[in-house]
């Protein structure tokens, strides 16, 4: 596959589109549900995606394969972007009355159980809504290694971050999610996996 | 004597394999007799894995939409680097142009305020290509000096704004005392210039520096500098010709 993406890569340099193509659809999908699940706007996460793959796609001369692979390069560029978006946003307004009922609220101890029989659909929605509510550098971690199967190495990569930082956030990530699911959960979670 | 369970922060590290090997060993060995710390890991394990699951399915669901295609950068991509050659042959003539202005500045050409104008207008001219070196993409950290020349030179452009404020105050009463014949009124037009200049000099510094922060690197910022340079020439040439 490596082999393949470098050759993409060489004849890209030499100009042919097709290949530019090839690149495109072959991590557009992964780059998109990246910045999706990390900005959680798709609209924003479309534009982020289309302007990461133009900088990579214009400085290929920049990517070093014997430093990472070019998803791994890909996605630095990405994540980078989805950072500058992010911090681009204005914090949203609350009311008075609203902030207050929010308080009231949050933080949620524990994300309750559905009732009766555990519906994997609901379990995945209330669990994606746990890491949605990770802070920025957490929820990236976090999906980055357990979504994308990265390596701390290659997290540390892209969340420029030193590899012990990075070991530490998907665990910090872990800790802070397990302490909010019920202990029902991991019953739930039995029943899944047999 | 009895070995103390693992802590849940070391089960943590366990099953997130961020453990050194040394303490691994140990881990394993006390799990070889603890049954209640097997367990507890057992569970641990059975939620990392339950938890992954999850998102793999929710982040699989995801699905750009069908107008993100490759058609919509293509466009982008056409042109390979002519935006880098523009800057740097912008940035020649610059120079040129600079070490011309300079030249000329010596000469005391027009009024004293258009002579005095013209070192100001040279010293805009030589940003041009220590901006164009200092937002390439090759930099490194080890061109330190460069970055701080161009941050230099982008408090200089915001310091010459000050100097053209005084020269929109006096361009502006130069134009209404024509009109009007009248100094009073000149006066009151050239004070008020002078605050919607001071007013539009905080929000240009303010701006330019933010989105050149944001779109370093970017043809967006390499277009705003372009505008910025232009506007300051013009106001700086402004006593030349009024």
């Amino acid at each position: 596959m490596q082999d393949e993406i470098l050759h993409l890569i060489e004849r890209w340099k030499n100009g042919d589109q097709r290949a530019a193509e090839t690149l495109y659809m072959t991590y557009r999908d992964d780059a998109f549900r990246l910045s999706c699940s990390f900005l959680n706007e798709p609209q924003s996460a479309e534009e982020v995606v289309q302007d990461a793959f133009t900088y990579a796609l214009m400085n290929i001369h920049n990517y070093k394969p014997e430093k990472a692979s070019f998803k791994t390069w890909l996605f630095t560029i990405t994540m980078s972007r989805c950072k500058d978006q992010l911090r681009r946003k204005r914090p949203p307004l609350y009311s008075l009355v609203e902030w207050f009922e929010r308080s009231q609220k949050e933080p949620i101890d524990q994300a309750p159980l559905p009732e009766g029989a555990l519906n994997s659909k609901e379990m995945q929605t209330m669990l994606w809504e746990l890491v949605q509510r990770l802070s920025p550098k957490l929820r990236e971690a976090l999906i980055l290694r357990y979504w994308g199967e990265f390596t701390y190495q290659e997290i540390s990569e892209i969340a420029h971050c030193p590899l012990t930082t990075a070991q530490s956030r998907v665990r910090l990530a872990y800790d802070k999610l397990r302490k909010q699911l019920h202990p029902g959960w991991l019953e739930g979670f039995q029943k899944e996996l047999l | 004597m009895k070995k103390p369970h693992l802590t849940p922060q070391e089960i943590n590290a366990h099953i997130h394999n961020t453990t050194t090997d040394a303490d691994r060993e140990r881990m394993d060995q006390h799990l070889r007799h603890c049954s209640l710390c097997r367990a507890q890991l057992q569970a641990e394990q059975t939620l990392k894995a339950g938890i992954t699951n999850a998102i793999q399915r929710q982040v699989e669901t995801i699905q750009p939409s069908q107008s993100m295609n490759f058609e919509a950068i293509v466009e982008k991509l056409e042109p390979r680097s002519p935006q880098l050659s523009l800057q740097h042959k912008f940035s020649g003539v610059s120079i040129i142009a600079g070490i011309l202005l300079l030249a000329l500045s010596f000469m005391r050409i027009g009024d004293n305020i258009s002579s005095d104008s013209l070192p100001f207008l040279a010293y805009a001219c030589f940003t041009l290509p220590i901006y164009t070196v200092s937002t390439s993409r090759n930099i490194n950290t080890k061109q330190i000096g460069i970055i701080l020349l161009s941050i230099l030179l982008c408090l200089g452009i915001a310091l010459l704004g000050l100097y053209e404020i005084y020269l929109i105050q006096l361009v502006s009463y130069r134009l209404t005392y024509f009109f009007s014949n009248d100094h009073w009124i000149s006066a009151a037009v050239s004070s008020f210039s002078l605050m919607l200049a001071a007013c539009g000099w905080v929000i240009a510094v303010i701006g330019n520096l933010d989105f050149q922060i944001a779109h370093r690197s970017d043809k967006n910022a390499w277009r705003l500098l372009r505008a910025t340079l232009l506007v300051e020439g013009v106001i700086l040439l402004l006593p030349l010709i009024i």
